[in-house]
């Protein structure tokens, strides 16, 4: 009977399978968390996308604030990154201009794009 | 005779035991900032849940709000802040007060339809960290307080009546007479569609808002603001004549939303900042027309 033991070359080969085996657990787990994140990131993004569509200066913590240059605004609302564009008006009757209004969402950690939201506003004046 | 055994030398014992402490110290490390991430990615989860849910019901009431109906946003005597406005109104066709009531001579004083008011209120209690929601009973109900004779002579004092149509109602300075102020009730704690009974059925929209602020943009553009230890303008509108130019158009809302497990520093009694997950959510709602 073979009594001899372990090499330390087998040793740390099984080390190794050990460390990779917890490192792909890890990894495992960050995917996980990521893939649940999205779906939830998306929903608060279009809630987040009307809010910005309606109004292109929120009521933000103090400190912070939407960029605005022209026509499109843009910056971080609700921990999501907003991009929002408003084409010149359309005149209408009664004094009134219709303007449409894009806002893109995209999430702050990868530049992922999470939805889009269109709507056309009326406007009193010129 | 057995095989002499040969086990592992010293170094080696010490190689392995150090590249085992080396792996079992990244893991444990890993490990820990993984359920950390965890836990914040839950509660963030949890928060931006609770803040979709109140954008959600919120616009609906909002969507639903009549520009000629009275408003109010101002402080609480709590030190939160209040925003009652008038939602909407029930058309209670062909109904029939005198049938209800079993009186002949109602259905002739009364015969019409009926318009009742529905009124929304949005609170935050600074005390409780609770943000609530709640909507008036769609129906009007309260116990006469004034005495009050029929033709056919009964008097029905202290009777519960079931009525009181009101298509335009007077906004006060303040929902809690103004809702109360109708013409028979007296704010019995039974009665429904007042102030009372708004209060009664205002229930948590969300738990740990620890912050709320609102801003009304009226249509003449002016802007009214109602924040926690702000004293908000408290603008009462029926938006009749001149005030329809102060209908809402924008309502703009920032509130702060934090976990509940957060842990409390024993020597100052408040939350733990480094123990402490929260998002502070910026929100608007646009009411209907230009």
């Amino acid at each position: 009977m073979n009594h001899r033991g372990f090499t330390l070359v087998e040793t740390l080969a099984c080390l190794l399978v050990l460390s990779l085996g917890f490192a792909a657990a890890i990894v495992l787990v960050a995917y996980g968390l990521q893939t649940v994140r999205l779906p939830l990131a998306r929903s608060m993004g279009m809630a987040t996308a009307m809010t910005v569509a309606a109004d292109p200066t929120p009521l933000l913590p103090a400190g912070s604030s939407l960029d605005r240059a022209g026509a499109v605004t843009r910056g971080r609302i609700n921990g999501l990154w907003v991009e929002r564009r408003e084409e010149p008006g359309e005149a209408l009757a009664g004094g009134l201009r219709s303007h449409l209004v894009r806002v893109e969402v995209y999430e702050s950690g990868d530049g992922r794009r999470i939805c889009s939201y269109q709507e056309r506003l009326l406007r009193r004046g010129p | 005779m057995s095989a002499p055994r040969r086990g592992f030398t010293l170094l080696e014992v010490l190689v392995s035991l150090t590249v085992v402490m080396v792996l079992a110290g990244t893991a444990t490390a890993s490990f820990l900032q993984l359920r950390s991430l965890t836990r914040r990615v839950q509660a963030r989860q949890a928060l931006s849940d609770t803040a979709r849910i109140a954008f959600d019901r919120l616009r609906g009431e909002c969507d639903a709000m009549v520009h000629a109906g009275a408003w109010w946003l101002g402080p609480t005597a709590g030190g939160g802040v209040e925003l009652v406005f008038l939602r909407g109104r029930v058309d209670m066709l062909d109904f029939s007060f005198g049938a209800e009531v079993r009186e002949p001579a109602f259905g002739a004083i009364n015969p019409t339809a009926l318009t009742d008011l529905l009124w929304t209120r949005l609170a935050w209690d600074p005390a409780t960290r609770t943000l609530g929601l709640g909507g008036s009973s769609p129906l009007r109900m309260c116990k006469l307080a004034q005495p009050w004779r029929s033709p056919g002579g009964r008097d029905f004092q202290g009777a519960v009546a079931v009525f009181l149509p009101q298509a335009v109602r007077q906004a006060g300075t303040d929902p809690r007479t103004a809702l109360d102020a109708h013409r028979l009730g007296n704010g019995d704690p039974g009665d429904l569609g007042d102030y009372g009974d708004l209060l009664a059925n205002t229930v948590p929209l969300a738990t740990g808002c620890t912050d709320l602020a609102i801003q009304a943009v009226l249509a003449d553009g002016s802007v009214v603001d109602a924040a926690a230890g702000v004293a908000g303008d408290g603008l009462p509108v029926d938006g009749r004549g001149a005030a329809w130019a102060k209908r809402p158009r924008l309502l703009r809302l920032r509130f702060t939303l934090q976990a509940p497990d957060s842990r409390i520093d024993p020597a100052t009694g408040l939350d733990d900042p480094a123990s402490v997950i929260q998002q502070t959510f910026s929100l608007t709602f646009r009411t209907a027309g230009p």
